[in-house]
């Protein structure tokens, strides 16, 4: 079976006549123009940095901040954490009283914390849990505990954005 | 840009208390709108009469406060007004959220123009401007669905 390129560009044909094109045999075929080389670089780039630490270093460093997180946000009554998984990756999805996630992340961003709002391309478990969206802090190897001190204090700031 | 343009009182009033919220009796026109992206839904209802008139007009919806604030205030502001009165402000609302223009319309209180201007906060937040925008445009939908 002849399989046929989808896109055109540099380095995919081998030879180009007024009635006939031969391209080049497979695999270049199917790479036509500049192979994305600075995110091959960059791949291997990442692979490195997690191999020097350690990926069960960072899955324990990011379960810390998390269990943190965890413990400090329950603190806040307004609070709802969404699911409680014995066996949760580093991310914290919650909602607030009274608060859409989209405005909690826009007023979060305006203290610098990014997180996500929304249905996190997971509708159907938003429906069964009866909400329209959750807000998603995620923790990273780059995070540590005063990252959670400043997404609780910024969180404690959007509550008072909306009781004026 | 301050987070405060952006969340003004008149915006969070309306956000917790939304005028107009429901299916108004009778209805002649209806539409519906949903962003994908974020979840937001709003569903217009209008009534017109023989005059083309909004004799009445409400909404369903869930969302950010700026998205059921903006929903509130457009229903405010067009019920008892005619369709070109509405066209008219639809064009007026979306040039001073892309453009910073101001409301030109002059059969307006004060008092209207300063609460729609409320919203105009949102052009300094790109990812929000549709949650302003999407009532402005499901209501025109509705008016041109026979």
């Amino acid at each position: 079976m002849i399989y046929l390129h989808i896109k055109g560009g540099g380095g995919m044909i081998n030879e180009v006549k007024k009635d006939n094109i031969t391209f080049a045999d497979a695999n270049t075929k199917f790479e036509a123009g500049t192979m994305q080389t600075a995110e091959v670089v960059a791949f291997a780039e990442a692979l490195n940095f997690i191999e020097d630490i350690g990926i069960k270093k960072i899955a324990s460093h990011e379960n810390e901040i998390l269990q943190y997180g965890l413990e400090k946000l329950r603190k806040n009554n307004s609070i709802n954490i969404i699911g409680d998984p014995k066996e949760r990756g580093s991310v914290l999805c919650f909602t607030l009283k009274g608060i859409h996630p989209h405005d909690i992340a826009t007023i979060l961003d305006d203290d610098g914390v990014a997180i996500r709002a929304g249905h996190h391309c997971c509708q159907i478990l938003h429906d069964k849990l009866g909400i329209p969206a959750t807000a998603r802090a995620s923790i990273g190897v780059y995070n540590d505990k005063e990252d959670i001190d400043k997404l609780s204090d910024a969180i404690k700031n959007c509550q008072k954005v909306f009781q004026n | 840009m301050d987070l405060k343009e952006l969340y003004q009182e008149i915006i969070l009033d309306h956000g917790k208390n939304p005028r107009n919220k429901g299916k108004c009796d009778g209805y002649t026109n209806d539409a519906k709108a949903h962003n994908p992206l974020c979840g937001d839904k709003v569903h217009i209802y209008l009534k017109l009469n023989k005059d083309k008139e909004i004799e009445d007009l409400s909404f369903e919806g869930e969302g950010c406060a700026i998205s059921l604030a903006s929903a509130s205030i457009l229903t405010e502001t067009v019920k008892g007004k005619d369709l070109s009165f509405l066209k008219k402000i639809n064009e007026d609302f979306l040039n001073m959220i892309k453009n910073k223009a101001k409301i030109t319309i002059n059969s307006l209180s004060e008092d209207q123009i300063t609460t729609i201007s409320s919203l105009s906060g949102v052009q300094e937040f790109p990812m929000r401007v549709k949650c302003a925008t999407m009532a402005w445009h499901t209501c025109l939908s509705a008016v041109e669905k026979k």
